[in-house]
């Protein structure tokens, strides 16, 4: 019970200085469909973060990536994809759509047993096929704006209803109550954050060389991935061309 | 009867693209583009014959100049002659390098064309799922317009797993020149694209 209040505390620390730098700061003379009125504080998160993930992160991504052999790593990203599956499953459900919650809750419970421990995705040769909910979703399919943009320290990009989400998926995941030991829970969040992070290498690598501006650039695909994520579509924005003629 | 002749040959030439204006024409086109490319990347050749070629093919396939304009978005409008001609001339190559080194750091990924549609806004969407064998499946969307005038489809923009390249690069030369100015964009694109790949 002890580790429960512990992780309380260290969210609701990390809740207040949240809501500090949501209140105590002036809007920034930004673009308003940007939706970044902290941008001031933002680049100096993002700074910071840029600062971590070139000495500790991307190091340690890129070290895991050079040790683990592919057929390997497929299956610790697998597993860590299925420690996933019991929370994707809850968001399907509270979003009202019982189709695919019942398709997370076979995944989670076909590639747990017949899969071992996650580490083989027999749901999708299934055409049982994954996909990621999280509490920020369903507060947007509930009605719930974005809220200003928001980079948290470490975490990166996310904005005031996907940062709620964040805090509140702690409490809301299964998996979490399942280890009930603080600091287990922190080791698995921090290895699913490496996993995630080699994921992530080329699509960094490549803004870090081609853009000229890499925080408004994360900050675009952010927006972006997020809304293609709530909507469950991989379209992205209709381009309209009425800004361009002439 | 010569003279008749070199007009049929030309009319077929010019109704050839026009006829292929629809859903699976432009399917068509997606499977061509992207094989075309992994030719290209597949080949034991040196990288800079495999840049040119690459680049060859980005001039051929993608609308530049459309991506251009709209990526400015609304800045386009009040540039001056001078700075549009300045900016297009500096945008082309930004893009092309850009392109092509996302091209050429394939690793053995395949693709496969799924759905097509026409939107709204009379573009042709074309989907793509990317195979990887190391890792997750990536969802890809092509959209194009059909330019019959210009030899058929024009790529204009692509879009990653909802990240359209396009409204990203829009957010942020936005940025760029609220805050900066279209020359100081200008000026950056020059310089990215001169920086050593």
């Amino acid at each position: 019970m002890k580790n429960k209040n512990d992780v309380r505390r260290f969210n609701l620390a990390l809740a207040s200085v949240m809501m500090m730098a949501l209140v105590g700061c002036a809007p920034a003379n930004s673009d308003p469909a940007e939706n970044d009125p902290m941008e001031s504080i933002n680049r100096g998160v993002f700074e910071f973060n840029q600062v971590v993930d070139n000495f500790v992160i991307e190091p340690v991504a890129k070290g895991y990536r050079y040790i683990t052999p592919d057929p390997l790593r497929s299956r610790i990203g697998n597993v860590s994809d299925n420690l996933q599956e019991p929370l994707n499953m809850i968001h399907a459900f509270l979003q009202g759509d019982f189709d695919q919650g019942m398709v997370s809750f076979w995944r989670f419970a076909l590639n747990s047993t017949i899969g071992i421990a996650g580490m083989n995705d027999v749901a999708a040769s299934a055409g049982l096929e994954r996909r990621s909910e999280d509490l920020g979703q369903t507060l947007a399919v509930w009605g719930v704006g974005e809220g200003p943009y928001v980079v948290l320290p470490l975490l990166g990009p996310s904005n005031l209803r996907d940062t709620t989400g964040t805090v509140g998926d702690w409490f809301i995941d299964p998996v979490n109550y399942a280890i009930d030991d603080t600091s287990t829970e922190i080791w698995v969040a921090g290895g699913q954050g490496i996993v995630k992070r080699e994921r992530l290498i080329d699509v960094l690598d490549d803004v870090e060389e081609s853009s000229l501006d890499p925080y408004v650039t994360l900050r675009s695909m952010y927006r972006q991935h997020r809304a293609a994520q709530v909507g469950n579509t991989g379209d992205g924005p209709l381009p309209s061309s009425g800004d361009v003629t002439e | 009867m010569k003279r008749l002749f070199a007009v049929a040959a030309l009319c077929m030439a010019l109704a050839t693209p026009a006829m292929a204006g629809d859903i699976a024409g432009a399917k068509a086109f997606v499977n061509k583009v992207a094989t075309d490319v992994l030719n290209i990347v597949k080949q034991p050749t040196s990288k800079e014959l495999q840049q040119a070629e690459l680049m060859g093919l980005i001039d051929a396939r993608v609308d530049i100049d459309f991506v251009a304009k709209f990526a400015l978005g609304k800045h386009w409008r009040t540039a001056t002659e001078a700075q549009r001609a300045d900016y297009l001339n500096a945008y082309r190559p930004f893009l092309k390098k850009n392109y092509v080194s996302r091209l050429t750091r394939y690793s053995g990924q395949t693709f496969k064309v799924g759905a097509g549609r026409v939107d709204s806004d009379g573009s042709y969407v074309v989907n793509m799922d990317i195979v990887d064998p190391q890792g997750a499946n990536v969802v890809m969307v092509y959209r194009m317009v059909d330019a019959p005038k210009n030899g058929g489809y024009r790529i204009s923009d692509i879009v990653v797993e909802g990240v359209s390249l396009l409204a990203t690069q829009r957010s942020e030369f936005n940025s760029i020149v609220t805050s900066k100015g279209l020359d100081h964009l200008i000026a950056a694109l020059k310089k990215q694209t001169a920086r050593k790949a």
